[in-house]
């Protein structure tokens, strides 16, 4: 800027400000303001989303999109330092914090967010979308497609799921030609429960070659007997649990006659990698199982 | 003055009979005694009479009218039903309870008129319990208890009053005055009392006439002397006694002897 | 006379504490911010919502519970004879959980979950009335039943907690603990009409309610027998009691220690009791809902913890320092 005078915007210093230039200076910072606001209702800003749902924020991170998260549930896999804000636990949602937050969506999921909630958060005015919990790794890959839409990273989406098929094909070509063992997959010590091959568990042993003594139960997480294990005698036991290493194994270890207990493949895998249902930790859960069940493998 | 009679009255709780053929008058301005062992059934006709309990048989009659027909809110107002002292639940003061007698003749909703509270007064100065009327019904011994229970009976201005048992958990001083009250009322304003006493020289003493039960049926009725004999006590109670007028009232007096043979 | 003058305090007192809780709620909103709402209903702020759509629709909602609760608490406590009853004595919360977990397990929720709740409560009821008219309908006859059904609901809901999945049964559970959110099925002027209607038959039959608690020796001076009475009042107050477990869930205590409470303050006359009671339930209530909101900001503590605790310090206060009891 020259002059002791401080220029004006489309007028030369020392003029009169022309009533043209005002003119065109008010209908210009209208036009601004007014594409301002049908941006931000267009879509054209950035989302503010929150989400009620752990695996769905660890797809959001999974598509690259978490500046567009401003909420989380306590349970949510977060950075550490990040600027999310906590909503509440996926049981009892805040609801004045999740409000508060004006989220442009919100996303749920059947697995872990009550009705009441999601229906309060729509009475309110807000775009809920909810996804139905996914056992399935082909329902898991098109809930993640479906959220990539939604928030304009498909081809992120994409290329995601394209990685994650190749690498879960891969995997199961390794393994192919291996003798099958079986298996019992245990979740949790009392009550005693396993998974059927409707499960993403049952899944994980299907593609890794092996068989499920428990596959054709009729619920997906039925509760079982330890004569009926002991009967079926497992070549394998996978059990999924927080309990401290070591502990899962000396309840089976005392029945001399069980397989898995002589040869000693009892197997503890952490229940965080196997328990998220999204394409990303469907793989990684299924690399973690063939690696149990063969171990030693290239 | 309201007289109350019993007629053929049979009753007693599920299938079990108590009281069989039970008849007897109380004459107006009388003080009528129930007296019997236990099990006689003393207690079941007293219920009966006082409107608490359904014969199977036979009418209770007040003034003629039977009360089985009489609505209850006026029958309150009739016949004033005092219980045996027992524990309350609640922290009422003996104001508030003694003011709840009153309620028959205000209904749910009105407010209390100035001629209640000085019912209310008169009764508590009566029964001298007007000093202790923010204290609270728990706080009581056993005969302000008593009285408090008769002033809330009182305040009804009944022309019966029903009492069970009001001397049993007193002391003599408390029952001798009770007694008293009682036969005052009854001489002086014409208060029908209708009682059930276990103590025979009591009820000699204060009753106009008596009624001795056993196993559910009218041993012996009419003036005291006529009923407290050597021969009746010794049927109903299986004890040997003497019965003598006392020197000071000549009253009849029970002199127990020891148990029959 | 002291006992209007407690009424008028503690009236005073829930218009104050209804007022203080619509700055404080599951989200901090600075006092302008509500101010400014509060002052222009039609704006579509984000405090204008939460305060309008959520924080006062809530408010009101805690009052009317509380309130009910603490009237029922009466009415049972008289009935029954005894300072220590309180609302869900008679097996009615055993009967409402029953109901919802049914419904949870179903997948029911909303409206049809809220029905199916309140038939658990009226189920519950009916047999514990229909138990004790069997025998002799007295209070311990009463409270027994009401015990017995407790255990064999109760039972029940073990069974079905036992088969469920767990995200079932973990529903079941937060349910089961209250809340006075709003689940947009039973509409607040709804609410409010029950209460209206129990406030009404309360001030009419107070002092009836005086009458019963002495025996059933008294209850005919006003005309009615003993064993209608108890029908009556024992039913009016289980329903009001299953409507408010149906809109929120199982909230302890407040039946039990508002009545118990109050009766120190304006004696055992129920035409103070009633009326100090129920604005004291309000108060209660609401104050315990706000501190579960606040308490633990973002996360919502079940109002029914709140309550419990105040629920346990108060009666370990009172057994500290009261004279040897008057609870017998």
């Amino acid at each position: 800027m020259s002059g002791p005078y401080p220029s004006r915007r489309g007028a030369p210093p020392g003029k009169a400000f022309p009533a043209r230039s005002l003119l065109a200076f008010v209908l210009a910072a209208a036009a601004v303001l007014i594409a301002a606001q049908e941006a931000c209702c267009s879509g054209d800003a950035p989302l503010r989303v929150v989400s009620l749902a752990p695996s769905l924020t660890r797809e959001v991170y999974d598509l690259q999109a978490p500046d567009l998260l401003v909420g989380a549930t306590s349970y949510c896999p977060l950075p550490r330092g990040s600027s999310v804000r906590i909503v509440g636990s996926p049981g009892r949602i805040n609801i004045e914090a999740a409000y508060a937050l004006r989220p442009d969506l919100v996303l749920a999921s059947t697995d872990c967010n009550g009705r009441s909630d999601v229906e309060a958060l729509r009475r309110l005015g807000c775009e809920v979308k909810v996804f139905a919990g996914c056992e399935s790794f082909s329902c898991m890959c098109a809930s993640f497609l479906e959220l990539g839409g939604i928030l304009d990273r498909r081809a992120r989406a994409e290329a995601v799921l394209a990685d994650v098929k190749a690498r879960l094909a891969a995997g199961q070509d390794k393994l192919r030609g291996r003798p099958r063992p079986r298996v019992f997959w245990q979740i949790g010590a009392t009550p005693l429960v396993t998974a059927s091959n409707a499960t993403f568990a049952g899944e994980f042993l299907a593609r890794a070659g092996a068989a499920n003594i428990f596959g054709d139960a009729p619920t997906p997480y039925p509760r079982v007997n330890v004569e009926e294990v002991l009967r079926r005698n497992p070549d394998v036991i996978i059990v999924v649990s927080r309990m401290e290493p070591g502990a899962a194994r000396s309840p089976w270890e005392r029945f001399g006659a069980l397989v898995a207990a002589k040869k000693g493949r009892i197997v503890e895998l952490d229940a965080d990698l196997v328990c998220q249902p999204t394409p990303l930790m469907f793989l990684r859960g299924f690399e973690a199982v063939a690696a149990a069940l063969y171990p030693g493998a290239p | 003055m309201t007289g109350l009679v019993a007629q053929d009255l049979t009753a007693g709780y599920q299938d079990h009979r108590v009281i069989d053929h039970v008849s007897f008058a109380v004459e107006p301005g009388s003080v009528f005694g129930l007296i019997g062992p236990n099990g006689s059934g003393k207690t079941t006709l007293f219920r009966c009479m006082s409107g608490l309990l359904k014969p199977f048989a036979g009418s209770v009659r007040l003034g003629g009218e039977d009360i089985a027909r009489i609505p209850k809110r006026r029958l309150a107002r009739l016949a004033a039903f005092i219980p045996q002292i027992h524990s309350v639940a609640f922290p009422y003061t003996v104001e508030e309870y003694v003011l709840m007698g009153r309620y028959p003749h205000r209904g749910r909703t009105a407010a209390f008129t100035p001629q209640d509270r000085e019912v209310v007064e008169e009764t508590m100065t009566l029964l001298d319990i007007a000093d202790v009327r923010d204290k609270r019904i728990q706080r009581l011994s056993g005969g302000e208890m008593q009285r408090v229970f008769l002033a809330g009976g009182l305040v009804q201005r009944p022309e019966i009053l029903l009492m069970d048992e009001p001397t049993t958990h007193l002391d003599i001083t408390h029952q001798v005055r009770l007694m008293t009250m009682l036969k005052d009322l009854s001489e002086r304003s014409g208060l029908t009392v209708l009682v059930t006493l276990h103590d025979l020289n009591m009820a000699g003493l204060y009753c106009t006439s008596l009624a001795l039960l056993h196993q559910g049926r009218i041993h012996a009725m009419g003036r005291p002397e006529e009923v407290l004999t050597r021969a009746n006590i010794e049927q109903v109670y299986q004890v040997r006694s003497e019965v003598c007028p006392d020197p000071y009232l000549s009253k009849p007096h029970v002199y127990f002897l020891g148990e029959k043979d | 006379m002291k006992r209007t003058a407690t009424i008028l305090v503690l009236f005073a007192a829930l218009v104050c504490t209804m007022a203080l809780a619509v700055f404080l709620g599951g989200t901090a909103l600075s006092a302008p911010e509500v101010a400014a709402a509060l002052l222009h209903p039609g704006s579509h702020t984000t405090a204008g919502v939460v305060i309008w759509e959520l924080r006062i629709p809530r408010i009101i909602r805690a009052v009317l519970v509380g309130s009910s609760l603490a009237g029922c608490g009466t009415v049972f406590q008289a009935v029954l004879r005894n300072p220590l009853a309180e609302p869900y004595t008679l097996g009615v919360s055993a009967g409402g959980a029953l109901g919802a977990t049914t419904a949870i397990v179903l997948g029911l929720s909303g409206l049809p979950m809220v029905a199916l709740c309140f038939t658990g409560c009226l189920a519950s009821i009916c047999l514990v009335i229909a138990m004790s008219v069997f025998r002799d309908f007295t209070a311990s006859t009463i409270i027994l039943s009401g015990v017995v059904l407790s255990f064999l609901l109760s039972s029940v809901v073990m069974f079905i907690f036992s088969v469920a999945s767990s995200r079932d049964v973990h529903a079941s559970v937060l349910w089961l603990m209250g809340s006075l959110a709003d689940t947009g099925a039973v509409p607040l002027p709804a609410l409010g009409a029950a209460l209206a209607f129990l406030l009404g038959m309360l001030f009419v039959f107070a002092r009836d309610m005086n009458l019963i608690s002495l025996g059933d020796e008294k209850a005919h001076l006003l005309g009615l027998g003993p064993g209608t009475l108890k029908a009556v009042l024992l039913g009016l107050a289980s329903l009001v009691t299953g409507l408010c477990v149906a809109v929120s869930g199982i909230i302890g205590f407040v039946g039990l220690i508002i009545p118990h409470a109050l009766r120190r303050l304006t004696g055992a006359d129920h035409q103070w009791l009633v009326p100090a009671s129920m604005l004291s339930g309000g108060i209660f209530l609401l104050a315990c809902d706000t501190i579960a909101q606040t308490a633990l900001r973002p996360y919502e503590l079940p109002v029914g913890v709140i309550t419990g605790m105040a629920g346990g310090v108060f009666f370990l206060a009172y057994l500290l320092k009261a004279s040897p009891p008057e609870v017998f």
